[in-house]
């Protein structure tokens, strides 16, 4: 891309994130995702190695209404009856769309500000563990790939319903994963993993493994972004390019789902299993100072809340009450 | 516009265009030169399909055209047309949502208008140009549909193009807004080549030093106003009674008939033809052929 073009994409990536960032859609999603974390943590004292899937999943909500916004913006020009009069502009649909990908930067403040609260938020419920910075991260890949779909959508739909399609679809994918074959629950593996966290009595070190999640919404964000330009793109040299980034990215995706799906190393089950047979070998008292609901603060100066990785309990530990 | 076409700005060969069983174009050559081209035809002509070809928009079916010397079938050379060229498609969208500034400005980011400072500016003289400076942060949607029709002019002077194509610019205006338009462009800096296609033959004639007349596909005139005035020149009459036998009559304000035709009707005064007199018998004759 020669000065000129890949000017014109920082140009038009700078309005569409200005667009994007004044979405209402997006502030919508920015206040449903909000709310969705707050009633799964609500409840009960927060586990910083399920708090983190969940504050990813809240994530999905924002996802969505960035890729219906993405989608709107992608299939503007040819809704508006505009497709002719862009057509004449020397700046070609490629560079458009690499705009569009581009302005996706206009979602991370909405995205960054969700992670941010929502984990302010655990931790001050006294939430036990660490944050998986990894993990958090993540949500913010799935925000990007979300609205890269919708970019790649709109390039082709631009019905201002295809997007909202498109999101339910992905909640869909994502959410309902009981009722998709194994193949779905490849695409979507971390799903099968973070319910199950909550009920682990402590973090297992590298499971569900943070890092291949990012790196698989990487591949999905990558994936999106390539169907989008290549929707586009006419130049047989560039379509060439965009088919190998294309088989790079599913690769990834591959990789990262395989990663995912690895059972867990005997040591560690091992270990779990000795964490569940005896608790209080891994379990240390913490004053409760705060709890989600009044009855159970009504008796809190009567418990002790119980997390792991600790010697012993010098105050008498009761086991922190059942999650869900 | 030349015959021989030596010094043509842009040039049209043979240019062909089908859609399904209707021939748009049928070997249609053009020689433009710098200054106002009018194009005048009926709805069906081709006059649209013409403009968009030039647009770089449009691909013919069979022909040449050469805009500056520059081939639009080769990708690079046709984004240097889209470089100098300013379009006004004749069904124009908008993004209603978006304010006239707003709109301009990311139109010319689409122009590669990339530098800030001067896209304001090259905005501000648009907006100034086409008497919506007070309407910059007006919401597109609140605006009338003439205000829209001269939002989309002002996208076309966008970035001072030296090749304007203007599909029925004038549509939509009312009188004053069609009398500053003819201002505009005759004092458009650069003598640009304009294109524009029209149905008001008085705006031909106030501002086209050029003139084709596109019929069924064909160009069937090319000259200036006053030649195509010209050519119907001893078959228009006035008289007191209609006479059926005129192509077309209809009654003045000065509640006279004029009469279009080749027989006289009886007691009719010969009067000087206009460019529409001129276009009405073509069209005719055309339409007879």
């Amino acid at each position: 891309m020669t000065a000129a073009p890949l000017r014109t994409v920082l140009g038009l990536a700078r309005v569409e994130a200005w667009l994007q960032i004044r979405s209402l859609l997006g502030l919508a999603g920015l206040l449903g995702a909000g709310g969705l974390i707050w009633l799964v943590i609500y409840r009960t004292v927060p586990l910083w190695w399920n708090a983190s899937w969940q504050i990813g999943d809240g994530q999905l909500i924002l996802g969505m209404a960035v890729l219906i916004a993405a989608q709107l913006a992608a299939g503007r020009a040819r809704r508006a009856g505009l497709a002719d009069l862009y057509a004449s502009f020397p700046t070609t649909a490629a560079a458009r769309t690499g705009g569009q990908l581009a302005g996706l930067a206009g979602a991370l403040p909405a995205s960054l500000v969700l992670a941010g609260v929502a984990s302010a938020v655990v931790q001050a419920r006294g939430a036990i563990g660490t944050p998986d910075v990894v993990v958090l991260a993540a949500g913010v890949l799935l925000v990007i790939a979300a609205g890269a779909a919708g970019v790649a959508i709109g390039s082709r739909f631009p019905h201002p319903l295809a997007g909202v399609l498109f999101a339910l679809a992905l909640f869909l994918c994502s959410g309902a994963y009981q009722v998709l074959s194994r193949a779905g629950i490849w695409l979507v593996p971390w799903n099968i993993m973070v319910n199950q966290l909550g009920v682990l009595p402590g973090p297992l070190a590298g499971y569900p493994p943070g890092g291949a999640h990012a790196l698989e919404l990487a591949g999905f964000a990558a994936t999106a972004g390539i169907v989008a330009l290549a929707v586009t793109v006419r130049r047989a040299r560039a379509r060439a390019g965009l088919a190998a980034a294309g088989i790079a990215a599913v690769a990834v995706i591959c990789f990262a789902g395989a990663l995912q799906l690895r059972p867990i190393p005997t040591t560690a089950v091992n270990h779990l299993v000795s964490e569940v047979a005896d608790p209080a070998s891994v379990q240390r008292c913490v004053a409760a100072a705060r709890s989600g609901t009044a009855s159970i603060r009504a008796s809190a100066a009567s418990w002790r809340r119980c997390g792991h990785r600790s010697a012993t309990c010098s105050r008498g530990c009761r086991p922190r009450p059942a999650r869900r | 516009m030349t015959l021989d076409g030596s010094t043509a700005a842009v040039r049209v060969d043979g240019l062909s265009r089908r859609y399904g069983a209707t021939r748009a174009l049928d070997g249609v050559d053009l020689r433009l030169e710098r200054g106002i081209t009018g194009l005048l035809g009926p709805n069906g002509a081709g006059k649209t399909t013409l403009l968009s070809i030039l647009a770089t928009v449009g691909e013919p079916d069979a022909g040449r055209v050469s805009v500056f010397g520059l081939d639009p079938r080769q990708a690079a050379q046709r984004v240097e047309i889209r470089r100098r060229l300013g379009y006004l498609p004749q069904e124009l969208g908008y993004h209603r949502h978006f304010t006239v500034a707003a709109f301009l400005d990311y139109v010319a980011i689409l122009k590669e208008i990339t530098g800030r400072r001067r896209r304001a500016e090259e905005v501000a003289r648009v907006l100034a140009a086409i008497g919506l400076e007070t309407r910059a942060r007006t919401r597109i949607r609140a605006l009338s549909g003439g205000m829209r029709q001269r939002l989309g002019i002002a996208q076309a002077l966008l970035g001072k193009p030296d090749l304007l194509v203007l599909d029925e610019p004038t549509a939509g205006l009312d009188p004053e807004q069609r009398l500053r338009f003819r201002e505009l462009l005759s004092g458009l800096p650069g003598d640009p080549v304009i294109v524009l296609s029209t149905h008001q033959a008085d705006d031909i004639a106030a501002i086209c030093p050029h003139v084709v007349v596109l019929l069924q596909g064909r160009v069937q005139f090319t000259g200036t106003p006053a030649d195509l005035a010209a050519t119907a020149a001893g078959r228009v009459w006035a008289a007191s009674e209609r006479d059926d036998r005129a192509h077309l009559a209809w009654r003045g304000g000065d509640n006279r008939w004029r009469h279009v035709g080749d027989d006289p009707p009886a007691g009719a005064d010969l009067v000087a033809p206009t460019v529409e007199d001129g276009y009405l018998l073509l069209s005719h004759a055309a339409g007879s052929r």
